[in-house]
């Protein structure tokens, strides 16, 4: 860039005319011409307060009377814009601020703004007399700065964590997933102490029964006499005798059945003895009727009814009236011919005009109308030869005669052929009467089998009865003496001697005891299934909570960030798996506390962090708090670490240390300790050091912890520089200015006038004396030379 | 410095400190409170809490293993 200066007439101060566009340019010049403030003016510029504002605020005063509508133009930026501002030093503050528009300014002749040309533009303006402690200062300065920014954000980050977790958080907190996982837990462990007790309480309760059952088996074998052993083995009998009994009737009864079931089958041979007769009558009544209707009509025939020829005749008179038929047919085609002789004659007769016309062909000769009616009429006197009307009558009446008699031998024969059925059916009828009669007897040996079996079934019966009721009985005046036998009652007391491990007679001391125990385990027993029901039912309300939170955390829009950003949450909040959701939710509040603490705490250490850093060069330090105590040493040996990294940079290291390095940095004591190539520590005081080594070992260091240019052109202005720098480490510093150049810096080297250019003119000769007579000629022109380095 | 200077300082600071001698040194850790550095120095932070936060548990289900049950 190039940086044009220009005053206005009311100006009362000095300011060099340019800064050329140089990547590297030296401008040394005599004191007093304005090289610092025209410096400072673009440092206001470009947003930064000079150094010098803070130390004597009485500059700013005198600079806002004295520079009028001084004018500064920037050129050849890398986007080819021109910027021109212009001060207004009337409307400035009263104090140094930046953030004041302190001139009008124009971009490509466009009315802009400050900031618009700080977007464009920066400066940084580095003094030659940086040394240790002012590079520490600075450092800690810069962490300072940065601590109170993040420090800021962590607090407001705080209070965004908080704002966006706050719905969630009391939906989720109000579920108490942590209590419902809790009491989840008392219930299953409830449940197993339920097990427990039920077990506990089952022993109990059977040791309670085997004592009672021994003591009463003792008062048992003390009270039994010889009635009641009696009474027991007549009991024993009883009982021998009553399954006997059973046994019979149990036969008793098969045999009464099966003898019923025999009666019943045999049970309707009177019924059918009765219809057998009932049938046997009608079927002789039919027989009388048929043999009546064939005595009749035999008698039509004039036959007896035992005459054996009519199958003969019938077959006999079939035929006369088969011939007869005939005979008959063939008359009746006789007379039809006759009749179309005599139709066709009367048309032949008719037709004489056409006598000889032929009419019919006949054996392939033509014949014509007077031939056939002489045909005719011969063959008419034929047929009157052929047949005559008695004839016909006597023919007919024949074939009547014979038909009757045929029809008449055709009804007896099937009067015969029903006759004979009806004979026969009666024949069966009478069989099965007879049959019928034989079932009837048979029936009667049934019943009477049946009727001894069923009394035999009551006999036994009554016999079973009054067993059981003498049993009853003698249960009844046994129960006065006790159920068991003596017999039994000892082994019940034995056995429980041997299970307690105690004497008989010591049996009745453990009842007490057990009873104890047994009321013990029942008491604890209900106490866990109450406490379990209480459980259960605070369990169930938490659940139905539970349940309605995850069901607005899936439906609710307000959380619908959380399933977007978490799909495990998602996928375990529609698990069916109650434990998964459940500890999802203790998931879900414990992040969300987790992170609100997190934030806070990390607030907390940078606020702790910056008290530190503010009283970082107080001696003696103001407090001694514990975060004091623990936390300086670590912030001091970081940031001593920190510089000693940037000492031990290859570009500085060599040039102070040769082959040695820094090994560590007491900052308070000014100290540094040097490891050289030979492995060896050597302390070495800061006065060790020369000034223009300090100032060159820590303005590189300071040039070097400039962050990368924000905007696309960037001076950086490397001020009351000469006289800290000798000639011979002037190269070294152009060199590392070239290492470390990024594409937007242009380095600007103010020196003050080193030589007195025109009194060495006559002193040097060549491309020095050009040079010397340039410089010599700039300098009485404007008091300044500028040129690339 | 460059601008995780804060972060790398509050890192450093923490894993040099002797173990339980801070509050901040126990719980949470020291990972938490770094990632938290960086996420709040994020420009915007607020209006991308939630997602920080949605993170954060989704971190922590896959970590406690929920997610593979």
């Amino acid at each position: 860039m190039k940086v044009s200066f220009s005053k206005s007439p009311a100006t009362e101060l000095r300011l060099i005319d340019e800064i050329p566009d140089l990547d590297f340019c030296l401008l040394e010049g005599e004191n007093g011409i304005g090289k610092t403030l025209s410096i400072q003016l673009l440092e206001l510029l470009c947003g930064s307060t000079p150094k010098e504002f803070d130390r004597t605020p009485a500059l700013w005063e005198s600079l806002k009377q004295r520079l009028a509508t001084a004018r500064v133009e920037i050129s050849a930026l890398p986007g080819g814009q021109v910027v021109a501002a212009t001060f207004t030093p009337d409307d400035w503050p009263e104090v140094p601020s930046v953030d004041h528009e302190l001139a009008e300014v124009a971009i490509d002749g466009v009315p802009a703004t400050l900031a618009e040309l700080r977007q464009l533009v920066s400066v940084e303006r580095i003094s030659g007399t940086e040394d240790l402690e002012s590079t520490l200062r600075r450092r800690v300065e810069s962490l300072k700065l940065q601590l109170g920014r993040s420090g800021r954000n962590a607090s407001q980050g705080v209070t965004a964590i908080e704002s966006a977790s706050a719905a969630l958080l009391q939906t989720v907190a109000a579920a108490d997933a942590a209590s419902l996982r809790t009491e989840k837990q008392d219930l299953e462990l409830a449940r197993e102490e339920e097990n427990t007790l039920r077990d506990a309480l089952n022993e109990a309760e059977r040791r309670l029964r085997l004592i009672l059952d021994a003591l009463e088996a003792r008062h048992r074998i003390e009270s039994l006499g010889r009635e009641a052993q009696e009474l027991i083995a007549e009991r024993k009998k009883l009982l021998l005798e009553i399954d006997l009994l059973d046994k019979h009737l149990a036969e008793a009864e098969a045999r009464a059945k099966a003898a019923d079931e025999k009666y019943s089958k045999q049970g309707g041979s009177e019924r059918k003895l009765v219809e057998a007769e009932r049938l046997l009558r009608i079927r002789q009544r039919r027989l009388s009727n048929a043999a009546a209707a064939l005595r009749v009509t035999l008698h039509g025939l004039g036959l007896d009814q035992d005459e054996p020829l009519l199958e003969e005749e019938f077959k006999e008179l079939s035929n006369t009236v088969e011939r007869l038929t005939k005979e008959s047919q063939s008359l009746d085609r006789l007379s039809g011919v006759r009749s179309l002789s005599a139709d066709l004659h009367r048309h032949l007769v008719t037709a004489s005009g056409l006598d000889n016309e032929p009419i019919a062909e006949l054996n392939e000769q033509l014949v014509s109308v007077s031939d056939l009616r002489a045909g005719v009429e011969k063959n008419q006197t034929r047929l009157r030869d052929r047949g005559s009307l008695a004839v016909e009558t006597e023919l007919a009446q024949k074939l009547l005669t014979a038909r009757r008699r045929l029809s008449a031998v055709r009804n007896a024969m099937e009067a015969t052929a029903s006759h004979t059925r009806a004979q026969e059916l009666v024949d069966e009828a009478a069989q099965e009467v007879k049959a019928a009669s034989k079932g009837v007897e048979r029936a009667s040996e049934a019943a009477k089998a049946s009727q001894k079996a069923n009394v035999a079934f009551g006999e036994a019966k009554a016999k079973l009865d009054a067993a059981i009721a003498h049993l009853s009985q003698i249960q009844t005046q046994i129960g006065k003496y006790g159920n068991i036998s003596e017999e039994d009652a000892s082994k019940v007391l034995e056995e429980a001697s041997f299970k307690f491990g105690v004497p008989q007679d010591e049996l009745p001391k453990l009842e007490a005891g057990l009873r104890s125990a047994e009321a013990s385990a029942r008491s604890g027993l209900e106490e866990v299934r109450r406490r379990i029901a209480a459980l259960e039912r605070l369990s169930s309300n938490r659940q139905g909570t539970l349940e309605a939170t995850i069901d607005e955390i899936l439906s609710d829009p307000q959380h619908a960030w959380v399933l977007d950003g978490s799909p495990s949450l998602r996928a375990a909040l529609t698990s069916p798996n109650d434990e998964l959701r459940i500890e999802a939710l203790l998931a879900v509040e414990e992040a969300l506390r987790s992170a609100t603490q997190v934030a806070s705490d990390a607030t907390m250490l940078l606020s702790g962090l910056q008290g530190i850093a503010e009283q970082y060069f107080e001696t003696p330090r103001s407090t001694q708090s514990e975060f004091e105590r623990t936390y300086r040493p670590v912030f001091e040996d970081v940031v001593g670490k920190n510089l000693m990294s940037v000492l031990n940079r290859p570009a500085l290291r060599a040039r102070l240390f040769g082959d040695g390095h820094v090994s560590g940095i007491d900052a308070g004591a000014r100290i540094l300790v040097l490891t050289t190539s030979d492995g060896e520590d050597v302390v070495r005081p800061m006065e060790a050091f020369s000034t223009g080594e300090q100032a060159l070992a820590f303005t590189q260091a300071r040039i070097a912890d400039l962050p990368r240019a924000a905007t696309a052109s960037r001076l950086i202005v490397l001020d009351e520089f000469g006289a800290f720098v000798s000639a011979d480490r002037f190269p070294d510093l152009i060199d590392f200015l070239r290492e470390i150049k990024t594409g937007a810096d242009q380095f600007l080297v103010i020196l003050p006038l080193q030589v007195d250019y025109e009194k060495e003119l006559p002193e040097t000769k060549g491309a020095l004396f050009e040079r010397y007579t340039k410089r010599s000629e700039s300098i009485q022109d404007r008091g300044y030379f500028t040129e690339a380095l | 410095m460059d601008g995780n200077a804060v972060e790398s300082l509050a890192g450093e600071l923490l894993a040099a400190l002797p173990k339980g001698t801070s509050a901040v040194d126990k719980e949470p850790s020291t990972e938490a409170l770094i990632a938290y550095l960086r996420a709040a120095d994020e420009p915007g932070f607020r209006a991308t809490a939630r997602e920080y936060l949605a993170a954060q548990i989704e971190e922590r289900i896959s970590r406690s293993g929920l997610a593979a049950k």
